[in-house]
């Protein structure tokens, strides 16, 4: 550590800084700044880290396969087939608290549709979905169990509950499953989207 | 003569039509689940294969946004001995609040449960109870599991519906409202459209 820190040009013979070692109140001022900086550096270090390390971060997309099989498997109650979806790519960043969401979605007939939310985890607060979201809900509060798992409690346009959303990383991190439940508590669909 | 006559008659019938359907509507801006309910067993499904709910009255008090709840439950049938077992609890949330303290939720087992009457249990399990609107809530654990209440348009009927942590509803409990106590212990009919339309 002693030899990556430089010396003053200007520093005397007595008076220069030693890293390392501290003394006398130029020294101790000097190991205030590196303190400082140290903290800076911690702080934004970590900042950068979780803004790229959310697992939820990145682009998913619809595999149409992996959806079918799961809808399978999932046990009653579930509706008698699951709300079509043949595209599906959603991009998610979560920095903090906060998540950008925008999801590209369609059925295989015409142009997909888009729709997105800025949204903060755990506020308790409506938050206006953006375009063409699926389903015909407008607003949602999200709620964040843990890093791997999070919840979309949806509202209509008349204020009444519109279902429920279900997002669950695999424990590899590889791919997220979605889940919809409808105000009758009836499952709605069941997806997987795979990380790209 | 006959057009008062008319016009009498249509007032009354609009009246009885209107004060019929106040007893099940609570003022508006408040909490429609105040109040007492029974659970319907022929509509409950517990989808787990787990006994069914077989006796439930739940009483709701809405303060503010601070819900309380008094619930007497059993489940199956009667034991070998011939009793069926009835459990007691009380429960409290403050709505819409993440703060631990603040939401300040409660759980008080009165009698049953495996445990000495009046036991406080824990309930750090508890993570959030979002208030959707006057006829619907959601609560989640912190195990990623829970719940929502979510009440028929008509005010008469809620559905409790239980989720696991992996998108499972494991549960479909159907309760319908007491009007007071001593009433017929039988759902109420659904309304005809005629008096839905009105509302």
């Amino acid at each position: 550590m002693r030899h990556m820190l430089p010396v003053p040009p200007h520093a005397s013979a007595n008076n220069r800084w030693r890293a390392g070692s501290c003394t006398g109140s130029r020294s101790l001022g000097c190991c205030w700044a590196i303190a400082l900086f140290a903290v800076i550096a911690a702080a934004s270090h970590l900042a950068a880290q979780s803004a790229t390390t959310d697992p939820f971060n990145g682009t998913w997309r619809l595999s149409v396969a992996k959806s079918n099989a799961a809808w399978q498997a999932h046990p009653q109650p579930k509706r008698p087939a699951p709300e079509p979806l043949s595209h599906g790519v959603i991009t998610i960043k979560v920095t903090g608290s906060a998540m950008d969401y925008q999801v590209e979605h369609g059925t295989g007939t015409g142009q997909p549709r888009k729709a997105s939310v800025a949204a903060s985890f755990n506020d308790a607060t409506w938050q206006a979905m953006q375009g063409a979201p699926e389903g015909g809900f407008s607003t949602a509060t999200l709620v964040k169990i843990n890093e791997r798992q999070h919840y979309w409690v949806t509202r209509g346009a008349d204020g009444n509950f519109a279902g429920l959303m279900l997002r669950r990383l695999a424990d590899d991190g590889r791919s997220l499953t979605a889940v919809g439940i409808g105000p009758d508590g009836y499952v709605q669909y069941v997806r997987v989207f795979d990380k790209q | 003569m006959i057009r008062d006559l008319v016009w009498l008659t249509a007032g009354i019938a609009g009246l009885s039509a209107v004060v019929a359907t106040q007893g099940v509507r609570p003022p508006a801006g408040s909490d429609h689940f105040h109040g007492t309910w029974i659970v319907n067993p022929a509509k409950t499904v517990n989808w787990s294969g787990r006994d069914n709910t077989t006796f439930e009255v739940i009483s709701f008090t809405v303060e503010g946004d601070r819900q309380e709840r008094d619930v007497e439950t059993a489940y199956g049938v009667a034991d070998m001995d011939g009793v069926h077992r009835h459990n007691r609890r009380r429960n409290g949330v403050r709505y819409n609040e993440f703060d631990p303290v603040k939401a300040n939720a409660t759980n008080i087992s009165v009698f049953g449960n495996n445990v000495p009457p009046n036991t406080t249990l824990k309930a750090d399990d508890h993570l959030v109870t979002l208030k959707i609107s006057d006829r619907t809530h959601i609560s989640f654990n912190k195990s990623g599991s829970g719940f929502f209440r979510h009440m028929q348009p008509d005010l008469r009927e809620y559905a409790y519906v239980g989720f696991n942590a992996d998108g499972t509803v494991h549960l479909h409990r159907w309760s319908y409202r007491v009007k007071k106590p001593g009433d017929a212990n039988l759902p109420q009919p659904p309304l005809a459209p005629s008096t839905q339309a009105q509302r």
